[in-house]
């Protein structure tokens, strides 16, 4: 197959949609398809930068790039202002503002798509909630090339994709890829059909996660071999938890000598607030941006994972986590309780609620073997189900059903 | 309505089970025409009207083949020739589905069907495939249990073909009556559809009275003969249908509370509207 994937970015970017459209890039080509990336050149979504080459061979994969308009102060003013009377009205007139605030804006994208798009088999859009996708799905459409979307929808914030342009992409598509069940079935609940959705997730590559001797990490990482680990793991935004965590474990502290925290993932301005707060906190490690060896380790020194964020579309670090064993505790939200079995491979908690996530917390520091349990058949899990050939199983499978679909169109003269 | 005069492929690893001979037969008399893939060449045929061809289903392979418009995957058939699957150009694609080893290639098929229905749960839990795209046939107890099995899955076929794919819907819950009686004070409050406080008005000072004079004129012709009364007949019709409603409400109202009366001297467990669909 020729494939033409669409996407807002692409790495080096850093993100979970920008992950999951490379990880299937790279598996695509490797099965042989062509497989070509339109993209922007930016590396931040906030400015859309234009920092990166106009094209790149990336592991086989042709990535074109493209300049788009910069997300300046105004930009986002233009958005705001769009999507406050939006919800206010539900007037189409605000939606343009929503666009252009969007971004990435990108003529030279659309413009060849206009002229290319015919070339491919088929164009996959991924990531609903940018511009990219409208203007994306209008070049493809014009050209009357099949369209798979794959919107990577917070189904808790429909503020950012219920708006009338994007559901009528959604619509019209020939084919949506939800990442979990629960967004499946919030789409088929937003009226779309059932048959034309399919839940494929994100997957992981199990070569990237070396087995590592938990005793080598903990010395590595200088924690002590006795203690009992709780790992943070995520960009240290509020909105993922860490504030109820360090909560938790302030409270369990004293209760629980033995316990020790490790919080790696990028700063922000919300987790240096906590760390001037937490100043005092005993057995606290905290690690930003880390590579992928540490994290590794981080992942091998823990006894469980704890991210009870409030915004997760996918929850991909879980899977990370049950890579190497490690029991996990989410947040009881409809897409993560479709990649956790909640007392069965990992515990969900209520995200507010600090209480319950100490008392999950306790649940599995008094039972280790129970999280040990947890982690075993999470790393199954991962194995039988969320690996990236396994997902690209599925989403090829969803290319060659639209295809055919098409064909049988034209053939039947439906 | 039933399609007729398909090319259809069975590929399968031998065409020893009776399931697939009878199904085969069944597309036949149908008036389909169909030819069965196998990897080994191990027999001559059901019978001369059916071909069974051991090919390898690569880029050459037959015409047949290449141009059916409905292919039947039995998963017994090795990894290599289930491969074809990816081949395919047009044709719808149904999986055989008989256990739950050998189903890589699962989600390249349009639909699956299965006999036990325990495969239905564990194909999503394993695998995350949905249910609306799995198909029970029932399962053969009797000398000509095949026949039943046959005609279902021509009935899937048949569906599959013309679009006519299982809808889902999103399971509506029943409103309580608390909630169905302030719906309707909402639509009773809703029913004068009047804008009977719009008034002409004009800011433009001295000529804004001329204005407001010249607009009644040219709107009273049409207003106060047809506009006006249809849309008092209008309310009216919404009044009295809001009204009805009410008068429906209560009579159910009591038929429940009876049935609760009734039930609970005949010991019977409490009325569950929702299960009226199943």
């Amino acid at each position: 197959m020729r494939l033409l994937h669409v996407t807002h970015q692409y790495p080096p970017a850093i993100g979970g949609s920008e992950r999951y459209i490379a990880d299937l890039s790279e598996e695509l080509v490797a099965r042989n398809h062509q497989v070509d990336v339109f993209t922007s050149r930016s590396v931040d979504f906030h400015t859309w930068r234009n920092e990166l080459s106009g094209f790149e061979r990336r592991n086989g994969v042709n990535v074109y790039r493209f300049s788009s308009m910069r997300r300046r102060g105004y930009i986002w003013t233009m958005l705001h202002f769009g999507l406050r009377n939006y919800w206010r009205t539900k007037s189409r007139r605000y939606e343009p503002f929503i666009f252009f605030g969007g971004g990435p804006i990108s003529p030279g994208m659309y413009w060849r798509m206009r002229r290319q798009a015919r070339r491919y088999d088929l164009v996959h859009l991924n990531c609903l909630v940018y511009s990219h996708v409208a203007y994306g799905y209008a070049a493809a459409r014009k050209q009357n090339v099949p369209i798979v979307v794959t919107p990577h929808l917070h189904i808790d914030q429909p503020q950012t994709y219920a708006i009338g342009f994007m559901l009528q992409v959604l619509n019209r598509a020939d084919h949506i890829i939800a990442v979990t069940e629960a967004e499946r079935q919030h789409l088929i609940s937003l009226g779309l059909n059932a048959n034309r959705i399919t839940t494929a997730g994100n997957g992981i590559r199990p070569v990237d996660f070396p087995v590592l001797e938990r005793d080598k990490s903990r010395h590595i990482l200088d924690i002590p071999q006795d203690a009992q680990v709780l790992l943070f793991f995520g960009r240290k935004e509020e909105y993922k938890g860490i504030g109820k965590l360090m909560e938790a474990y302030a409270a369990l502290k004293p209760t629980h000598p033995s316990l020790f925290l490790l919080t790696m993932g990028p700063e922000t301005e919300y987790s240096r607030k906590l760390a001037r707060q937490y100043k005092n906190l005993p057995d606290w490690i905290n690690y930003g941006l880390v590579s992928d060896l540490e994290r590794a380790q981080g992942f091998s020194a823990a006894d469980a994972l704890v991210l009870p964020s409030k915004g997760e579309a996918f929850g991909i670090v879980f899977l990370e986590a049950w890579m190497t064993g490690t029991a996990v505790i989410g947040p009881r939200n409809p897409a993560v309780a479709t990649i956790v079995g909640d007392g069965q491979d990992g515990l969900l908690v209520d995200p507010n609620d600090v209480q319950e996530l100490a008392e999950a917390i306790k649940r599995l520091v008094h039972n280790p073997s129970l999280a040990g349990k947890m982690g075993e058949l999470g790393h199954q899990k991962v194995l039988a189900r969320y690996t990236v050939p396994r997902i690209t199983d599925i989403v090829e499978g969803v290319y060659l059903r639209t295809l055919r679909q098409r064909q049988r169109e034209q053939v039947y003269q439906r | 309505m039933s399609v007729r005069g398909l090319k259809v492929s069975i590929v399968t690893a031998s065409v020893l089970g009776d399931d697939l001979c009878a199904w085969a037969r069944h597309f036949r008399d149908r008036g389909d025409k169909v030819g069965i893939y196998v990897p080994k060449e191990l027999h001559t045929g059901i019978d001369t009207t059916i071909p069974v061809r051991a090919v390898p289903l690569s880029n050459h392979s037959p015409q047949h083949w290449r141009e059916s418009d409905l292919y039947l995957y039995h998963d017994s058939a090795p990894r290599e020739f289930l491969e074809s699957i990816k081949r395919i150009r047009h044709g719808l694609v149904i999986w055989i589905c008989t256990e739950l080893d050998n189903l890589d290639l699962i989600h390249y098929a349009d639909f699956c069907v299965i006999v036990d229905p325990v495969l239905k749960t564990q194909l999503y839990d394993k695998l995350g495939y949905p249910s609306e795209r799995v198909g029970l046939l029932p399962p053969v107890q009797e000398a000509g249990g095949f026949t039943a099995q046959s005609h279902k899955l021509s009935g899937i076929v048949d569906r599959l073909i013309q679009g006519d794919f299982p809808e889902v819907k999103p399971p509506v819950e029943r409103a309580t009556s608390g909630e169905l009686t302030s719906r309707l004070d909402y639509l009773e409050s809703r029913s004068d559809i009047m804008l009977r406080s719009y008034i002409v008005r004009s800011k433009i000072p001295v000529l804004g009275t001329f204005i407001i004079w010249v607009r009644g004129i040219l709107t009273s012709h049409l207003r106060e003969p047809y506009i006006d009364p249809t849309f008092e007949n209008q309310v009216a019709f919404n009044r009295r249908v809001v009204k009805e409603m009410h008068e429906i409400l209560r009579t159910q109202e009591e038929i429940l509370t009876r049935l609760d009366r009734l039930e609970s001297r005949l010991g019977l467990p409490p009325y569950d509207s929702s299960k009226e669909d199943m």
